[in-house]
């Protein structure tokens, strides 16, 4: 039944339901009965031939109308037909044959491999997209031609890599900047898993499946997901998202050094950055690794641990001397700083006013930080240098906490001297009080109290 | 020898040096078993007195401005030599003298000293009372830390639903629409200058209408003290308050070495007013009591209706001995000592109750 033929049947039975004699206004009656079927009315002239038919089928077929709501494209007034083609006019809605008609540039469902061309079409023309959103780069398919996935679409015919739904959906794709969006920072680790932690999926290609397993307990992985700081990288900004690679060896540091700036530099200065090169070791990856980057500790330069720097220097050697002493000098400034940190709170604990030692101590942790940055130097004499200010800020923190403390020690002193003289004159006077009541009472016959 | 008769020689033609020697050799205090309360007087004094000392040392190095109160008060306490101390002493030796201050004024209530022909010295020792309550609602905020911001920011706020004159109020209080460094300074004034003059003044008062009118005997204790000698003053009477002085100060010098006063961190106006959040504990039974209060009674705001409750039951307190005309009858008078009982009842729950819960205003 049409919604005219509804709307008809509708205005009949309110006019039956008034009836005659009420005491109400028939024509306000009328209006309020015809009230929702205006709107309803209106919104059917709006309806696309496609919704208008796929509203009243079911399953994958009702989906993309009941998707729409959200969607981006949707939201900025592209219907089925800007992906699909055919003729969304309302006019041909009972008609399925000229809706779909292939004259009207119908295409159904596009075929897996045009997916990123048919994006593509408007995705690639800054005029068109500037109307929409001036912020949003139209390189995305260029991008995508360049990432392994559209080298092997485009290059090899491999279908199963990755296109553009894949990642962003379709009926129902999110802005980017949605929290509900597969590509949202919080939710691309999830959605690269989708194929690189399926280990049947990903069979056919020799890159393993523990990417994402590695990332999730890495430092950044758990900075993201655990504590949801968007700040953290997920894979797309390591890898790039549309022209998605692994990172080349040399450029290694250029993809950490977007974050990690002075380390970065530090790096490309130091006499590894050409020795690392002619050996083909990826920069930073080398010692840090790669997925799985756990939060780095001094631990990494111990001697008598787990000692990076014995990875390629020999015991005794000049480079395993570098490394060693590195340790000595972030150990030393390390152990001052905690031991200032445990007397300045011995002292805090007991009442003591410590404002200034915490601020030094708070200055001589900024150091520390300075400091082990300087390890991509990996010249120990320079370190050294670096962290001289934060050695020079621990040992007066620590000569603040023990000042603290020996002056808690002297009011503990100078309160039971104190103590000592009250009790003694509070005594005396006690005794004295007692000798006048005597002599009260020898005199007459009774105490005061 | 000669020497020494010219001096006093001197003072006596100019002060009557004598009559005062001859007042204080004749007085006495009477003896009953209630006497012990007749020591908590001249405790409160000497916290007063302590608390003068210390008040003026701390005004050597503090400044009272937003931008250098917590830095000044900071200085105070790290650099200045035994600041810490002075600074402790201050803050426990006030706390402890409104502690005195409000036993002594209880016990006296209860053993109706205010009876003919002492309703003066009763109405200047609620006064005084008051004032150091002000006293402390004042000297909170110097230190111009987070915790003396935001309870002087809730204390003066409720100044404000006062009807009609509250906004008005609220506005000389802190110097305008919000607590900022002009608060600061003019609590410093109230302080340090309008409060000591008002109460050196009504101490005076009181302490001569003391000396002149002597200690009340509680009408039960009539008989009992007539059958008794009194006790001289000079020296047995005074002996005794020395030793309570004493045992107050070992209490006070060991609260302030062992537990010094925190000066926490230093006020943000811009900053949420942190958890935890509480007034001094003199004022803690009132605030626990408005949160009790239902936000409408009939038409009337329940704030407003609970500071006028507060205000008329402190006039009455006032005017007790006006009111409580037949106290020696003690017929009469037992429904004023139950509402004495009631009031210490209410303050201790009331008080225990706020520490008790979580406070959040």
């Amino acid at each position: 039944m049409s919604y005219h033929k509804l709307f008809e049947k509708q205005k009949a039975n309110c006019k039956r339901q008034t009836g005659n004699g009420r005491t109400f206004s028939i024509e306000l009656l009328f209006a309020f009965c015809f009230l929702p079927f205006v709107v309803l009315h209106a919104q059917t002239l709006q309806e696309s031939s496609c919704v208008a038919c796929h509203k009243l089928l079911d399953g994958e077929l009702l989906a993309p109308v009941t998707a729409r709501g959200n969607d981006i494209h949707a939201q900025n007034g592209f219907g089925c037909e800007s992906c699909h083609g055919g003729n969304p006019s309302p006019k041909v809605a009972e008609d399925a044959d000229a809706a779909m008609s292939r004259a009207a540039g119908y295409i159904g469902k596009p075929a897996r491999k045009n997916i990123p061309l048919l994006c593509g079409k408007c995705h690639s023309d800054p005029a068109l997209i500037k109307k929409y959103n001036p912020a949003l780069p139209t390189d995305q398919l260029a991008a995508y031609r360049t990432s392994q996935h559209g080298e092997r679409l485009f290059g090899k015919g491999d279908e199963k890599v990755a296109v553009c739904s894949d990642c962003h959906g379709y009926h129902g794709i999110l802005a980017a900047n949605d929290s509900r969006s597969s590509v949202y920072p919080l939710n691309v680790p999830g959605t690269c898993g989708r194929c690189h932690a399926n280990s049947e999926y990903m069979a056919a290609y020799p890159i393993g499946t523990q990417q994402v397993a590695d990332y999730d307990s890495s430092v950044h992985g758990q900075a993201l997901l655990r504590k949801r700081d968007l700040a953290a990288p997920a894979c797309n900004d390591c890898h790039g998202n549309h022209g998605a690679i692994p990172p080349e060896v040399k450029n290694i540091s250029h993809v950490c050094g977007r974050c990690h700036l002075n380390n970065a530099d530090l790096f490309e200065k130091s006499p590894h950055a050409a020795v690392f090169e002619e050996a083909g070791l990826a920069q930073c990856e080398a010692c840090h690794g790669n997925h799985k980057i756990i939060k780095p500790t001094e631990a990494m330069l111990d001697p008598a641990g787990q000692f990076t720097c014995a990875q390629c220097h020999e015991p005794g050697s000049e480079g395993w001397k570098n490394g060693a002493g590195m340790y000595e000098v972030l150990l030393d400034l390390m152990t001052k700083i905690r031991r200032a940190d445990s007397l300045v709170s011995r002292a805090e604990r007991t009442g003591m006013e410590v404002s200034e030692a915490k601020f030094v101590i708070s200055s001589a942790d900024d150091e520390l930080i300075k400091a082990r940055t300087q390890i991509h130097t990996f010249q120990a004499a320079k370190l050294k240098e670096k962290a001289q200010a934060g050695i020079e800020m621990a040992t007066q923190a620590v000569e603040l906490g023990r000042a603290a403390l020996a002056e808690l020690q002297f009011r503990r002193k100078g309160l039971a001297v104190s103590m000592v003289i009250i009790f003694a004159v509070a005594a005396a006077l006690y005794m004295k009080i007692r000798r006048r009541d005597r002599e009260w009472k020898e005199e007459r016959g009774e105490t005061p109290i | 020898m000669n020497s020494h008769a010219e001096k006093t020689g001197f003072w006596r033609e100019r002060f009557p040096i004598d009559a005062v020697a001859y007042f204080f050799k004749k007085k006495t205090v009477p003896m009953h078993r209630h006497a012990i309360w007749y020591y908590l007087g001249g405790m409160t004094l000497f916290f007063f007195l302590i608390q003068v000392g210390t008040g003026i040392l701390l005004l050597l190095y503090y400044r009272p401005t937003a931008e250098a109160a917590f830095e000044s008060v900071q200085f105070i306490m790290t650099k200045v030599q035994f600041g810490w101390l002075i600074r402790s002493l201050h803050s426990w030796s006030a706390n402890l003298m409104i502690a005195a201050a409000m036993i002594h004024m209880f016990s006296v209530f209860l053993l109706k000293s205010y009876r003919k022909p002492r309703e003066i010295t009763w109405v200047t020792g609620v006064l005084l009372f008051f004032l150091a309550l002000g006293f402390g609602f004042s000297g909170y905020l110097l230190p111009w830390n987070t915790l003396a911001y935001f309870a002087t920011k809730v204390g003066t706020e409720i100044a404000s639903v006062i009807p009609f004159i509250g906004h008005d109020i609220l506005i000389f209080l802190r110097g305008g629409e919000e607590v900022t460094g002009a608060t600061l300074t003019r609590f410093f004034g109230f302080h340090v200058a309008v409060l000591p003059m008002i109460t050196t003044l009504l101490l005076g008062i009181h302490l001569l209408l003391v000396q002149v009118q002597g200690m009340s005997v509680p009408p039960s204790q009539l008989e009992n003290s007539a059958k008794r000698k009194p006790m001289p003053f000079f020296p047995y009477f005074l002996m005794r308050d020395l030793l309570g002085w004493l045992v107050a100060l070992g209490v006070l010098a060991a609260l302030a070495a062992i537990f010094p006063w925190e000066l926490g961190e230093k006020a943000d106006p811009y900053a949420p007013a942190p958890p935890g959040i509480r007034p001094e504990w003199y004022f803690l039974f009132m605030f626990q009591t408005l949160k009790y209060i239902p936000a409408k009674i009939l038409f009337i705001d329940g704030e407003v209706l609970g500071i006028l409750g507060f205000g008329l039951a402190g006039l009455i307190w006032l005017l007790i001995p006006f009111i409580d005309r037949r106290p020696e009858e003690r017929r009469s008078s037992r429904w004023f000592t139950a509402f004495g009982w009631a009031a210490i009842a209410f303050i201790i729950i009331m008080s225990l109750i706020a520490y008790v819960i979580p406070q959040t205003f």
